[in-house]
């Protein structure tokens, strides 16, 4: 990270800033990550698959995956809707609910953890509605899992697409009405595909956050082995009980997925600005 | 000026349904989406919200106030403080030397260095913990050392604010750098020029420049050091007065079946995240202000 | 199709775009609708296509003498350009002259077919051939220009309005799209309205021109007329450059005015910078006593600043570079003006 020659600037600091930066990042951030690859390193390649690929591990997986997935699915379509009515149309109220949807981002995910729980327990606000008209069980369940990670990726979505749709030329939709679309046709043909890079991102950004979330989710989903685990949980279950080769090796199979997700995130928001300014 | 005034009265009254301009929606649509939307925001955001204080009340004023002076909870706010008081200036001391870097020179490797900064963002709370228990734990690579020396890290205070600081380490950074990196070097370039040294440039003319941001990632950082869970919980040892964050102590008492107690303490928090929001929505409309003039 | 707007009023909040403005276009004319930013010529534009709604209880739109006030922008069979484009840029340029084919529907939609050769025979008609599968950011300025154009005129649309057409391009460029927008007019004579501040692009190549000026039209002729003829001191303004002289100097120093009746006596007289000659002060002499101040050659035409003898008020003229050889001027000599050809204006006008 040398600088070139050319570039010789009359600004000073630039050497006491950039070591700084780089020590700091290296001693908090850089050197803690490789303890975790180092850690598996002295794991021969047949414990490392059996660590990561025990039959509860892989059920921690699943469920962990798929309500991500299904958590970034509802938000994306709730997402969407949200963003629309915050950026397009106006009612009283509209900045208060605007600064609600950070509320994720600023709740302390422990405490978002025991108020959904008490919400969507049996005897709860929503639950007792939902267990005694519906016969839905939501806390303690799957259906748990899901609602706290839908609660914790939502804001990941609209902040994504807020900006995009805000800046999205009017004259676009005038283009199309001119020509003879019908609003239908304006939404699916020039406005979505406008605004599916920042869909897909802010899916992304969701998923990823989900995949790795752990206190919002702890109190709601029971915890129950081959049920209900998610995988940051079993980690910490591995720990507990002195496993840390167990806890470790886990870990770096979800490192090795954040890592690829945040390139695709990076790969996504490129594509989002490939037609970038006409 | 009578011939015009009749005129206009003789003028059928615009039809009800002119048609509307190409780029609005009919009104049940905004009807219909604003509704879906306000229900979704409601189920997932403000009963979760309204939860945590209707629990905490819910033995009344008095034994609220009770739950918050235990001496656990009173010790899991200072500990919780202190925490913030170190981790939140030394991530803005970092965020500051990265953004000055990053924003006014140019090096190779810079969107590496960039990239690397948001690590922290993508790892898993709970890993973000295990990776420091990896390093200075008993089992690890400096806890023989520190364990004969009779440092404690792990289960112990130091290990919270690594912890925390590691979870939080991007925020002021992420603030700073594209926002010092649009604003370019002419106004530090025109300082130096006009005869100030470097640290009046920076105190004159970069920090008055990029002051909404550094306080909009301060409060973020800060909100996340108070709230952090995960991380915290692997490192901290769950040890009673001692080693327990206001989070932790909030799972501890709801573990415990003390409800009250819990969402009382947990109360705190959800106020703090509210003063965020606050904070956060009024440093963006001046922030936005500031920008317009 | 003509275009007929009748009394179109349109406020927003408390500015006023419109003020009772009433155009009519005749079918197949190029007309300019020029103005200066703000005088409502763009809204005028808009509400033409359906993009806007006059005010309620104003008046009305007619293509043709039908009245289209309550048709929808997409049922009005215009064709709009906008000013920055809007091309879809997620769209190559293929689909987005195709679009307004393909959401028509079914039963009106050609074939997949028709649509590809009708596309092709747009990009032929603006000479864009074989940058059908190009997006819109891999395509210049003019280009994308054009693109826009095809794009409008896929859907054959009756009229064809043009925003600011050229607003976006540089220079050159600008100067050779309007030629051959003037020339692809007259290949294909559709009733076309464009929207421009710069009178030359406007008096260049509209049949008519529409000058706007807050909220009102203020002159309707041939580019011709409204230059030679303008109706008012904000027209005779905004077409060029011009010199106010006041009357009474213009008579005290004796000089010649070709249209004296009109003048009165504290009255003001425009003239164009071309139409003052510049002769030697001789004995006797007549025309108007001024000093040469600054000589600007570096031109096709030699532009004078000259100082009134009596008012010291400024006084531009434009004379060949060979009369001014002829003449020999320099700075300082004194000089008389002689006027060719001036306007005035009613006392009530003012600019």
């Amino acid at each position: 990270m040398s600088r070139t020659q050319s570039q010789r600037s009359v600004l000073p600091g630039f050497g006491l800033s950039l070591g700084f930066t780089l020590a700091y990042l290296g001693l908090i951030v850089l050197v803690p990550l490789a303890a975790a690859f180092l850690k598996t390193a002295g794991m021969t390649w047949a414990e490392f698959v059996a660590a990561v690929t025990s039959d509860r591990v892989m059920a921690s997986y699943r469920l962990s995956f798929l309500a991500s997935l299904a958590a970034g699915m509802v938000n994306v379509v709730f997402g969407l809707i949200v963003t629309w009515v915050l950026v397009r149309y106006s009612f009283p109220g509209k900045r208060i609910i605007d600064a609600l949807v950070d509320l994720p981002f600023a709740l302390p995910t422990a405490v978002a953890g025991i108020a959904l729980t008490q919400i969507y327990a049996k005897n709860g606000w929503v639950g007792h509605w939902l267990e005694g008209k519906l016969g839905v069980k939501v806390a303690y369940t799957e259906i748990g899992v899901f609602v706290a990670l839908t609660f914790i990726g939502l804001p990941f979505v609209v902040r994504t697409l807020q900006p995009v749709l805000e800046e999205l030329e009017p004259e676009l939709e005038e283009a199309a009405a001119s020509l003879g679309a019908n609003r239908l046709q304006t939404i699916f043909r020039i406005i979505l595909p406008e605004l599916t890079p920042a869909l897909l991102t802010g899916f992304a950004l969701a998923f990823a956050r989900a995949l790795g979330e752990y206190g919002s989710v702890v109190f709601i989903s029971g915890n129950m082995p081959m049920r209900t685990e998610i995988i940051p949980l079993l980690i910490i279950t591995k720990l507990e009980q002195y496993d840390y080769r167990g806890a470790t090796a886990i870990a770096v199979v979800m490192l090795m997925t954040s890592f690829t997700l945040l390139l695709v995130i990076n790969l996504l928001q490129k594509w989002s600005r490939r037609y970038h300014r006409i | 000026m009578a011939a015009i005034v009749s005129r206009s009265l003789a003028t059928p009254p615009p039809s009800a349904h002119a048609a509307p301009r190409a780029t609005q929606d009919p009104q049940w649509v905004r009807w219909t989406l604003t509704a879906v939307a306000l229900v979704f925001l409601t189920f997932f955001l403000v009963l979760p919200l309204a939860a945590v204080f209707t629990e905490a009340f819910r033995h009344g004023v008095k034994a609220y106030f009770a739950s918050l002076q235990d001496p656990d909870a009173l010790a899991s706010v200072r500990l919780t403080l202190l925490t913030a008081v170190i981790v939140v200036p030394a991530n803005v001391l970092f965020g500051i030397a990265a953004a000055w870097c990053i924003a006014k020179f140019h090096f190779r490797g810079k969107s590496m260095l960039i990239t690397l900064i948001d690590l922290p963002f993508a790892v898993s709370p709970v890993i973000s913990g295990l990776i420091y228990v990896l390093v200075f734990g008993l089992q690890g690579w400096l806890g023989p050392w520190l364990d004969e020396h009779d440092l404690k890290v792990i289960f112990a205070v130091p290990g919270i604010v690594l912890a925390t600081t590691f979870v939080t380490f991007p925020f002021v950074a992420r603030e700073l750098i594209p926002l010092m990196q649009s604003q370019g070097t002419d106004e530090e370039y025109a300082a130096i020029t006009l005869g100030a040294n470097g640290w009046q440039t920076f105190w004159r003319v970069t920090l008055p420049n990029i002051k909404w941001g550094l306080l909009y990632g301060v409060i973020l950082c800060n909100a996340r050091a108070m709230g952090e869970f995960g991380a915290v919980s692997v490192v901290s040892g769950h040890i009673r007065g001692e080693t327990n964050t206001i989070p932790l102590h909030v799972e501890i008492l709801y573990n415990e079946y003390n409800s009250v107690g819990a969402f009382a303490v947990a109360s705190l928090l959800a106020f703090l995240a509210i003063v965020t929001l606050v904070l956060k929505s009024v440093v963006e409309w001046r922030h936005a202000q500031s920008r317009a003039t | 199709m003509s275009i007929q707007a009748t009394n179109i009023r349109k406020q927003f909040g408390a500015f006023t775009a419109l003020d009772g403005v009433n155009l009519n276009v005749p079918s197949g004319k190029l007309v300019g609708l020029l103005g200066p930013s703000g005088s409502g010529k763009t809204t005028l534009l808009r509400i033409i296509a359906g993009l806007e709604h006059a005010d309620p209880g104003s008046g009305r739109i007619q293509f043709h003498g039908e009245d289209v006030t309550n048709v929808p922008a997409g049922k009005r069979k215009v064709g709009f350009v906008f000013q920055h484009y809007a091309l879809f840029r997620h769209m190559t340029v293929m689909e987005n002259i195709a679009f307004g084919l393909k959401v028509r529907p079914r039963r009106e939609r050609p074939m997949a077919s028709d649509i590809t050769d009708r596309v092709h025979r747009l990009l032929k008609l603006v000479q864009l051939e074989g940058l059908d599968q190009r997006f819109p950011n891999q395509l210049s300025g003019g280009q994308r220009q054009r693109v826009a154009l095809a794009r409008a005129l896929a859907v054959e649309p009756k009229v064809l309005l043009l925003d600011e057409p050229f607003g976006a391009l540089d220079a050159k460029v600008r100067k050779d799209l309007r030629r051959w927008l003037r020339r692809f007019h007259e290949e294909i004579h559709l009733t076309t309205i464009f929207v421009t501040h710069d009178q030359e692009e406007a008096l260049e190549i509209s049949d008519e021109v529409v000058i706007m000026n807050q909220a009102k039209v203020e002159q309707v002729g041939t580019p011709q007329e409204v230059y030679d003829r303008p109706a008012s001191p904000f027209v005779y303004q905004f077409l060029g450059n011009v010199n106010v002289l006041r009357a009474q100097v213009l008579a005290h120093g004796g000089a010649h005015t070709p249209r004296p009746a009109t003048l009165e006596a504290n009255g003001q007289v425009y003239v164009r910078p071309h139409d003052i000659e510049v002769v030697h002060d001789e004995p006797g002499a007549a025309g108007l006593p001024a000093i040469v101040r600054y000589i600007h050659a570096a031109g096709s035409v030699a532009r004078l600043t000259l100082e009134q003898a009596q008012s010291r008020e400024a006084v531009e003229v434009e004379i060949s570079r060979t009369e001014l050889a002829i003449l020999g001027l320099k700075p300082d000599h004194l000089v008389r003006l002689r006027l060719r050809q001036g306007h005035s204006f009613p006392e009530d006008y003012t600019i």
